[in-house]
């Protein structure tokens, strides 16, 4: 079978003369991968590469053995992007419709209820006008989208941005209620502390480059994490 | 939800995964305040309606007739819906290709089943939907305003959409292409900088020769550019007489290419555009 997430030698340049990569990594199905480094290391360049947003100037990616340049690739497939900006005239119900009417159809319980959809992701998500909606409450609006069609992959790139407690702890029982029916998470994020209860795996990127892989079995305790984290990137 | 299971993975056609993001689009389009800032000048301007069939006008001693004014309305009143209409076409574009262009929710929605062309074709055509409504109006309120206070049903007149829509369409599909390259407001001062000229030449090649009384002025380079001037002309041929150009069916043509390769440069740009 292959895996749910795959990268051969995938390469980013940037005009500037930057590069992400190459990068050659593998996550297998049902699995949590949480992708971490510093700032800049080119975690988001990745992810848009995953995701197909950018074409990368060389190799290639892979979702469930499909190109990422395909739009089939992405089925099943939810997002999290890293500062989410919606459009300040729309209303929540619009924005869920759409994205709903598009991976679900316009038959789908989502579509015909989305206020009962949004409710599971926090109180008075529906009425507003986007532009009114506080950086938790996008966030949250964010992961609702995300979630209507994850069956197969979700990418949550700095989901906890903005949240609190209570919507961390919902994006965390969330995660393992996806992970345990069977849907893989790559979850790219800068609080290692979520990662011990989430993740199977751990990459770490720095400067553009992958510096690590392992599995969270390898570590006894956060601290060992975080010694790991810090030592591939100095 | 569908079944988690590759075989149950449904996903929507790409004709209709298109019509929803334009739907989307357009409702967002309309949402925004310059379509109420339009009907709002659009119904001053039909106040003028009154003001001209209501008055007496008079013109080195004669009255001027009926007939003679209304010619000089369709021709001064058409133009206003044109330069109204473009202006909110523009608005239109310059606002959905701005701020949140390729960002936030156009990201997520690229993130879906979605290929790239059909989300480019979705985006443009919600704004071709906005502008295609405004068009509507104007020429309806324009009908309406001229049988409402001179008694003339020139229902001829409702014929003024499709070229006007036309033009609307090479303008969005134009900036669309531009915008690939360009910021919104760079594109928004190319197509404010060049509609005048090619008005003006336009015009000067299709009318001039009335102006001199001689046979129609020779061809020259701004005639390649999209005729957006020419497609007024022959607009205002299809409801009188007194504007009618044979050769302005070539401003039709020349639209239609200029629509045709915008659409294809524009898209095959944007299935390799950095996001």
């Amino acid at each position: 079978m292959e895996a749910a997430l795959e990268c051969r030698q995938l390469v980013l340049s940037y005009p500037r003369g930057e590069q992400v990569g190459p990068i050659s990594l593998e996550v297998p199905r049902g699995v949590c991968a949480a992708l971490i480094g510093p700032n800049g290391a080119g975690k988001s360049s990745l992810i848009s590469m995953l995701l197909g947003l950018r074409p990368p100037t060389s190799g290639q990616a892979f979702l469930f053995g499909v190109e990422t340049s395909a739009a089939e690739a992405r089925i099943g497939t939810g997002y999290v992007q890293e500062s989410v900006e919606l459009p300040p005239n729309s209303r929540a119900l619009s924005l869920l419709r759409v994205h709903a009417s598009l991976c679900l159809g316009e038959e789908s319980q989502a579509y015909q209820n989305p206020s009962g959809y949004l409710q599971e992701f926090g109180e008075g998500l529906a009425g507003k006008r986007l532009g009114a909606f506080s950086k938790g409450m996008r966030q949250r609006l964010a992961l609702a989208l995300a979630m209507l069609d994850a069956r197969r992959l979700l990418i949550l790139d700095e989901p906890n941005n903005g949240l609190d407690p209570a919507g961390i702890a919902m994006l965390r029982r969330k995660i393992l209620e996806l992970k345990k029916s069977g849907v893989t998470v790559l979850l790219s994020t800068h609080r290692l502390a979520e990662i011990p209860t989430l993740a199977d795996l751990v990459f770490v990127m720095h400067k553009g480059k992958l510096v690590g892989s392992s599995s969270i079995d390898a570590f006894a305790d956060l601290d060992a994490l975080e010694d790991y984290f810090l030592k591939l990137t100095p | 939800m569908k079944e988690n299971s590759p075989s149950g993975i449904g996903g929507v056609s790409p004709w209709t995964a298109g019509f929803r993001i334009a739907r989307f689009e357009a409702g967002e389009a309309l949402r925004g305040t310059a379509l109420w800032v339009g009907l709002a000048v659009l119904t001053l301007f039909l106040l003028g309606v009154k003001g001209l069939f209501s008055g007496d006008f008079v013109l080195n001693g004669q009255a001027l007739s009926h007939q003679v004014r209304l010619v000089y309305f369709l021709g001064v009143g058409y133009s206003m819906l044109t330069f109204l209409t473009t202006l909110y076409g523009l608005a239109v574009c310059v606002e959905r290709t701005g701020t949140g262009y390729l960002r936030g929710n156009d990201l997520l929605l690229l993130a879906r089943p979605v290929s790239r062309s059909v989300f480019y074709f979705g985006k443009m055509g919600g704004a071709l939907a906005a502008v295609f409504f405004f068009s509507v109006i104007s020429v309806s309120l324009f009908w309406v305003a001229l049988y409402w206070y001179s008694g003339v049903n020139l229902y001829g007149l409702l014929w003024l959409v499709a070229p006007q829509c036309l033009g609307l369409a090479a303008l969005v599909s134009l900036f669309f292409w531009l915008r690939q390259f360009l910021g919104n407001v760079t594109v928004f001062f190319i197509c404010i900088a060049l509609l005048p000229f090619s008005y003006a030449s336009n015009l000067w090649y299709y009318y001039g020769a009335t102006l001199r009384e001689s046979l129609q002025t020779a061809w020259s380079w701004p005639q390649f550019l999209p005729q957006f001037g020419g497609l007024h002309a022959f607009a205002l041929g299809l409801v009188q007489d007194f504007y009618f150009r044979p050769a302005t069916w070539v401003a039709v043509a020349n639209i239609g290419l200029w629509i045709l390769l915008a659409l294809v440069a524009g898209a095959l740009r944007f299935r390799r555009r950095l996001l």
